[in-house]
C-alpha cells in the first residue's frame, strides 16, 4: 500500500453568526494516498467546498487534525501554511479565477514568481506547460479574450506549472459546456497518470467517474465511499 | 521579478478606471504641488539671513531711548557700532545700514532711473556678511566716500553689461558716485534688502560730526560681529556699562532725565522679531503656522480622494488577493504589494506635482514677494520635506487599503463571495465628512479674512488719505531754513491745494512723549502719544474740530502754550466735561521743571493715527510750525502727475543735493496691512485649490454611491420611483453628511477666526454670513454632483442593470 499524502482525523468546521452556529463539517475522517484521484460529492451546502478549502490550507478547521505529507498542519500559522501551499499545492476553481490584468503567460508564471524561480527557468517552465495544455499560441492574450474552456486550461496550467504534489479542483467543469468540460477532465486524468494527486469537488456523476474513488458528503458528514472504474468513464 | 508583476497589475488597474484614476492622481499632484509651494514659502521665511557663515556670531544691537517719550527702535544712533568695537574686546566688528530713502533719482550718463533700496553702509560689510562681491575688492569697495556697489541686475540695467560698470560714474540725486564693485543680486532671503550699497562715509563730514555726537538720533541699523557665538555671550553687563559710561554723561550735558539703553538681537530668529519700531518688514510666525496647517489640509483632502479610489477598486481586486493567497502569497507580501503600488502612484503624483511647481513658481513668487528657484527643490531641506510628504501621503493613502485588502479571505473570494462595498460605507462617510469639514473651514476662513481686510480698507479712519503726497524733509540746516519759502512756492501752483509740515503723519513716526497733565488739581506725569504739526495739518487731513480752536500762526504763544487733544485723550484724562483750558506740560528737565507749559485749546474728533491693529489712544498735538520732518501735499483731483513733476522741479531749487523721497499717504496706510494681504492672497488661492480637489472627490464619491446602490435604485425605478424620488433618497444621505461636516467645521472656524481677529483692535463681528455661504456653497456643489449621477441613472434601462447583476 502506497503512503498517505492527506489524512484528516475528526475534522470539524463551525461557522458562527450572531444568532446561530452551523456545523459545516462534522468529524470528517479522510485518507488520500499519494497518486490517488478522488472526488468529493454531495448536494449543495453539504460542506464539500469547506472541506476542500481546509484540505487546500485556505481555511483552518475548528477542531480535529489534518496531516499533510505526514505533518499535522491543522493549526499552523498562516505564514507557514502559505509556504506549504506555494510549494506543494495547486488549485483549479469553478470560476477560473485568473487575474484579469495579467496575460495568460503572466498568470501561469505567478506561482513560480512566488517561489522565487529565476526568469529564464520560469520562461521555460511556463512555455512547456502551455504547450502541454495546448494554449501556447494564446500566451500574450488576456483572460477576457479566451473562451471558458481555454480559461480553465490556463487555470490548470497555472495549478500544475510548479509541479505540486496535490491539485485541488473545485467544480472545475462547473462553468463549462460538456465538450470543454471533458477536455479539462482529460487534462486532470493525464496529470494524475503522471503522478499528481488530485482531490476534486463535484456534483457531476460524469466528472466523478474520472476519479478512482468518490467520497459522499451529507450535512458535513462522510456517509459513504464508491470505487470508480476509470475505463468505464473513458469509453 | 515580482515587483514588475505588481507594477503591471497596478498600472493596468489604473488604466481600467481612467476617469477616477485621473481625478485622484491629478488631485494628488495638485495637492502635492500646493504643499511643496507652501513648504517653499515656509522654508524661505525660516532661511532669512541664515546663509551668512558668521551668522552665529552676529547680532543686531538696538536702542531704546526714553527722551520725553519712549521709542523702542530697531535702530541706533550712528556712533554706537564703532564705540562698542572700541570699548569691548569681544566685539570684533560692526556694520551699519542707513536707507537712502524711498525712490531715488539715479542719473547714469544722460539716462534717468528711479530706483529704491539703496543702502548706505560701512566698508566692513563684506567682512561681516556673506553678500558675494562679484567684482571689486571686498575690503576697498566701500572704503572712502562716494563709492557705490551695484547689484548685478542694476549694473546690467545702467551700463548694458556687468563688466562695463566698474569704475563708471553715476549720480544719486545730486551726488556723484563711482562704481567700485558688483554684488550678487539680493535674491537670497535677507532682511537686508538692497539693490545697491553706497559708502556711509559719503555723508558730509559736518553731518557726520553732528550725528556722531548725538546718542539720541536713531538713524541706522547696527550689526555687531562677536568673536564667539551670540548665544554663548553674557553681554548684559557690557550693555549696562555702556549706558552708565556713555549715555549718562551725554544726557547730563543737556540736563534732563532722559536715558537710552541697548539690547542685542541675535541674527538667528531676528526675522520674526516684530517688537521694534522703524524696522524693515519682518515675518510673522503665526502666519507660517497657518500656512503649514493649510498645506497639511490640502494634502489630506487630496489623499482622501485617493483612498476612496483605492477602496472602490478593492472589490475588483478581491479576486486577485484570493488567487495570490491561494498561490502562496502571505499577507505581508500582499501588504507590501499594495503599499508599494501606492508608493509608486504617490511618487508619480509627486513628479507631476513638481512639474506643476515649476509652472506655478513664477506666479507664486510674485504673489508672495519671494524669489524662490525651482532648483531649490533639490536643497537638503526641501528633499527632506519631499520625502516627508511622500512617506506621509503613502502611509495615509495606502495603509488602510493595504490592511483591508490583504485580509480578504481567499476561501470566500474564490467561491465568488465578494466583500460588499458597504463594508467601507462607514469609513467613506467619515472621510467625506472630513473633506467637507476642511472645505467649509477653508471657505469660511477665506471669507472671514476678506471681510476683515475689506473692513480695514473701507473703515473711516477719521481723516482724508486720498491725494496726499508725503515728502521726507532732509535733516540739513541748509534746507531747514527755507521750509517756509518752499511751502509758499508749492502753494503757488494750483495743482497743489494745500501743504502742511509736521513731525509725523498717520501711519508714520507718531512718537510718545512724557507729559505732565492736570488731573484732580494735581500735575501727574504720563507718557502720551504725540505729534507736532503746523496750523494747516488739520485742514489737509480733514480732521474735525469738536470744541475750541485750531492753532494759529497769529498767536505767538501757541508754539509753547497751545495743545490740541483727541477725544480719547479727553476721556482718558477725565476731561470730557470741559477739556478746554486744561493744563499740560512737556520738556521735563532734571530739576523737575518743564520747558513748555500750556493749555488745551482744541478738541478734535478721534482719528486713526496708527494702524487698526492698535486701539485708539490718547493723542496730544503740539504746534511746531518750524520743525518738520515731513511735508504733506494735498493735490487737486485728477492732476497727480502734473503735481508730481511740479514737486520735482520745486525740489531741485529747494534741496537739489538731496534725493526727493515721497510716498502717497493712502499707499502708506495700506502698507500697514501688507502681511494680512499676503495672507489673504495665499490663503485664498490655496483654499480655492483645496475646494476644487474636494469637489472632484465629491463628484467621484457620489458616483460610487450611485454605483453601489445601482440594483436598489433599479428595483425602485421598476416599482415606479421617479428621478426626484431617487435624488431625494441620495440627497438625504448627503445632507446629513454636510450638516455633520458643518457642525464640526463651524466651531473650529469660529474659534480660529476670533483668535486671528485678536490681532486687530478694530475688527469685524464674527462673520456668520460667511458660515452660511460656505455651507450653501458646499451643498450646491454636492447637489450638482449628485444630480449628475442620478440623471444618468434615470436614463438607464433598469431591466438591463438587473440582468447584468
Amino acid at each position: 500500500m502506497s503512503e498517505l499524502i492527506l489524512k484528516t482525523v475528526g475534522l470539524e468546521m463551525r461557522y458562527r453568526t450572531e444568532t446561530m452556529e452551523t456545523l459545516a463539517l462534522n468529524k470528517v475522517d479522510l485518507e488520500v494516498k499519494k497518486g490517488e484521484f478522488i472526488s468529493i460529492m454531495g448536494p449543495s451546502g453539504c460542506g464539500k467546498s469547506t472541506l476542500l478549502n481546509i484540505l487546500g490550507m485556505l481555511d483552518k478547521p475548528s477542531a480535529g487534525a489534518y496531516f499533510f505529507e505526514g505533518e499535522d498542519i491543522a493549526h499552523l500559522k498562516e505564514k507557514l501554511r502559505a509556504e506549504i501551499r506555494k510549494a506543494r499545492v495547486g488549485f483549479v476553481f469553478q470560476s477560473f479565477n485568473l487575474i484579469d490584468e495579467l496575460s495568460v503567460f503572466e498568470n501561469v508564471e505567478l506561482p513560480l514568481l512566488y517561489q522565487g524561480i529565476a526568469a529564464s527557468k520560469r520562461k521555460e517552465l511556463v512555455q512547456k506547460i502551455l504547450e502541454r495544455m495546448g494554449i501556447d499560441h494564446r500566451a500574450t492574450h488576456y483572460p477576457q479574450q479566451l473562451s471558458g474552456g481555454q480559461q480553465q486550461r490556463v487555470a490548470v496550467a497555472r495549478a500544475t506549472v510548479s509541479e505540486p504534489a496535490v491539485i485541488f479542483a473545485d467544480e472545475p467543469t462547473g462553468n463549462l459546456d460538456s465538450v470543454h468540460g471533458d477536455e479539462v477532465m482529460n487534462l486532470l486524468s493525464e496529470l494524475n497518470r503522471t503522478g499528481t494527486t488530485i482531490v476534486m469537488v463535484t456534483h457531476s456523476m460524469h466528472d466523478a467517474a474520472y476519479s478512482q474513488r468518490s467520497i459522499r458528503l451529507f450535512d458535513g458528514k462522510v456517509i459513504g465511499e464508491v470505487e470508480n472504474r476509470i475505463e468505464e468513464a473513458q469509453s | 521579478m515580482m515587483i514588475f508583476n505588481y507594477l503591471k497589475v497596478s498600472f493596468r488597474h489604473l488604466l481600467a478606471s481612467k476617469a477616477n484614476s485621473l481625478i485622484s492622481i491629478l488631485g494628488l499632484s495638485v495637492g502635492m504641488a500646493s504643499a511643496v509651494l507652501i513648504a517653499f514659502y515656509i522654508q524661505d521665511e525660516l532661511k532669512y539671513d541664515q546663509f551668512h557663515s558668521k551668522k552665529q556670531n552676529i547680532a543686531r544691537i538696538v536702542e531704546r531711548i526714553d527722551h520725553s517719550g519712549e521709542i523702542k527702535a530697531a535702530l541706533t544712533s550712528l556712533p554706537v557700532g564703532p564705540q562698542f568695537v572700541a570699548d569691548y574686546p569681544g566685539v570684533s566688528n560692526y556694520v551699519r545700514f542707513m536707507s537712502m530713502g524711498g525712490m531715488l533719482t539715479i542719473k547714469v550718463e544722460d539716462q534717468i532711473y528711479r530706483e529704491d533700496r539703496f543702502l548706505r553702509t560701512d566698508s566692513t560689510l563684506f567682512e561681516v556678511f556673506d553678500f558675494k562681491l562679484l567684482q571689486g575688492d571686498p575690503a576697498k569697495a566701500l572704503a572712502g566716500p562716494n563709492l557705490v556697489v551695484l547689484s548685478e541686475a542694476l549694473a546690467q540695467k545702467f551700463f548694458g553689461e556687468v563688466a562695463a560698470a566698474m569704475g563708471k560714474q553715476l549720480f544719486i540725486g545730486t551726488s556723484q558716485f563711482t562704481v567700485s564693485g558688483i554684488v550678487e543680486n539680493g535674491d537670497k532671503p535677507s532682511d537686508i534688502d538692497y539693490q545697491a550699497f553706497t559708502s556711509l562715509s559719503t555723508i558730509p563730514s559736518a553731518s557726520q560730526q553732528a550725528l556722531n555726537g548725538d546718542w539720541f538720533r536713531l538713524v541706522c541699523q547696527t550689526y555687531l560681529l562677536f568673536d564667539k557665538p551670540v548665544e554663548q555671550l553674557d553681554f548684559e553687563e557690557e550693555l549696562a556699562d555702556f549706558t552708565e559710561r556713555i549715555i549718562k554723561p551725554f544726557v547730563a550735558t543737556f540736563g534732563s532725565e532722559s536715558t537710552a539703553d541697548f539690547k542685542l538681537q541675535p541674527l538667528e530668529g531676528l526675522h520674526f522679531d516684530n517688537s521694534r519700531e522703524y524696522d524693515s518688514p519682518k515675518g510673522n510666525l503665526t502666519y507660517l503656522y497657518i500656512f503649514a496647517i493649510l498645506g497639511l489640509f490640502i494634502l489630506i483632502i487630496a489623499t482622501i480622494n485617493y483612498i476612496n479610489l483605492a477602496l472602490s477598486q478593492s472589490v475588483k481586486r478581491a479576486k486577485e488577493v484570493g488567487v495570490r493567497k491561494a498561490l502562496g502569497a502571505t499577507r505581508e507580501q500582499l501588504q507590501f504589494q499594495f503599499l508599494g503600488e501606492n508608493f509608486l502612484v504617490v511618487f508619480l503624483a509627486l513628479l507631476i506635482g513638481a512639474g506643476l511647481v515649476e509652472v506655478l513658481l513664477g506666479s507664486f513668487n510674485e504673489l508672495s514677494g519671494k524669489s524662490i528657484l525651482f532648483t531649490d527643490l533639490f536643497s537638503l531641506e526641501m528633499l527632506l520635506t519631499l520625502t516627508g510628504i511622500l512617506v506621509l501621503t503613502t502611509l495615509l493613502s495606502g495603509l488602510y487599503p493595504a490592511l483591508v485588502l490583504s485580509r480578504f479571505q481567499s476561501s470566500r473570494v474564490l467561491r465568488g463571495i465578494f466583500p460588499r462595498m458597504n463594508r467601507f460605507g462607514g469609513l467613506r462617510r467619515i472621510l467625506m465628512v472630513v473633506q467637507l469639514a476642511f472645505s467649509i473651514l477653508m471657505i469660511i476662513g477665506t471669507l472671514a479674512i476678506r471681510s476683515q481686510m475689506h473692513y480695514l480698507q473701507e473703515k473711516d479712519l477719521g481723516f482724508d488719505q486720498d491725494q496726499v503726497v508725503v515728502v521726507n524733509i532732509p535733516q540739513d540746516t541748509a534746507v531747514y531754513n527755507h521750509l517756509n519759502s518752499f511751502k509758499d512756492r508749492l502753494l503757488s501752483h494750483s495743482e497743489i491745494i494745500g501743504v502742511t509740515g509736521s513731525g509725523a503723519i498717520p501711519g508714520r513716526n507718531v512718537g510718545e512723549l512724557m507729559f505732565r497733565i492736570e488731573q484732580n488739581a494735581e500735575m501727574i506725569d504720563r507718557s502720551i502719544k504725540f505729534l507736532a504739526a503746523d496750523e494747516d495739518f488739520f485742514d489737509i487731513l480733514g480732521l474735525e474740530l469738536l470744541e475750541g480752536r485750531l492753532f494759529s500762526s497769529d498767536i505767538q504763544s501757541d508754539v509753547q502754550q497751545a495743545f490740541i487733544i483727541n477725544e480719547t485723550a479727553a476721556k482718558s484724562f477725565g476731561w470730557e466735561d470741559e477739556p478746554l483750558g486744561k493744563r499740560l506740560q512737556w520738556g521735563l528737565q532734571g530739576n523737575g521743571q518743564a520747558q513748555n507749559d500750556g493749555k488745551v485749546v482744541g478738541l478734535v474728533k478721534d482719528f486713526h493715527f496708527s494702524s487698526l491693529h492698535n486701539p485708539m489712544e490718547p493723542l496730544v498735538i503740539l504746534y511746531n510750525p518750524n520743525f518738520s520732518l515731513l511735508f504733506s501735499l494735498k493735490l487737486a483731483g485728477g492732476e497727480v502727475s502734473e503735481a508730481l513733476s511740479l514737486l520735482e522741479s520745486e525740489w531741485k531749487n529747494f534741496a537739489g543735493n538731496h534725493p526727493l523721497e515721497f510716498t502717497f499717504l493712502d499707499e502708506r496706510i495700506q502698507s500697514q496691512y501688507q502681511s494680512e494681504r499676503t495672507l489673504l492672497q495665499i490663503f485664498g488661492y490655496f483654499a480655492l485649490i483645496s475646494i476644487l480637489i474636494a469637489s472632484l472627490g465629491l463628484f467621484a464619491l457620489s458616483s460610487y454611491t450611485v454605483e453601489q446602490r445601482l440594483k436598489e435604485f433599479s428595483v425602485r425605478k421598476i416599482l415606479g420611483a421617479s428621478m426626484k424620488d431617487l435624488a431625494l433618497l441620495i440627497g438625504r444621505d448627503f445632507a446629513l453628511l454636510i450638516a455633520l461636516a458643518g457642525l464640526i467645521a463651524m466651531p473650529i472656524s469660529a474659534w480660529s477666526i476670533s483668535k486671528w481677529l485678536e490681532e486687530f483692535s478694530y475688527q469685524i463681528a464674527m462673520p456668520w454670513l460667511s458660515f452660511i455661504l460656505a455651507l450653501l456653497g458646499i451643498a450646491t456643489v454636492s447637489i450638482l454632483a449628485m444630480l449628475f449621477h442620478v440623471y444618468r441613472l434615470a436614463h438607464e434601462n433598469p431591466a438591463r442593470i438587473l440582468r447584468d447583476e
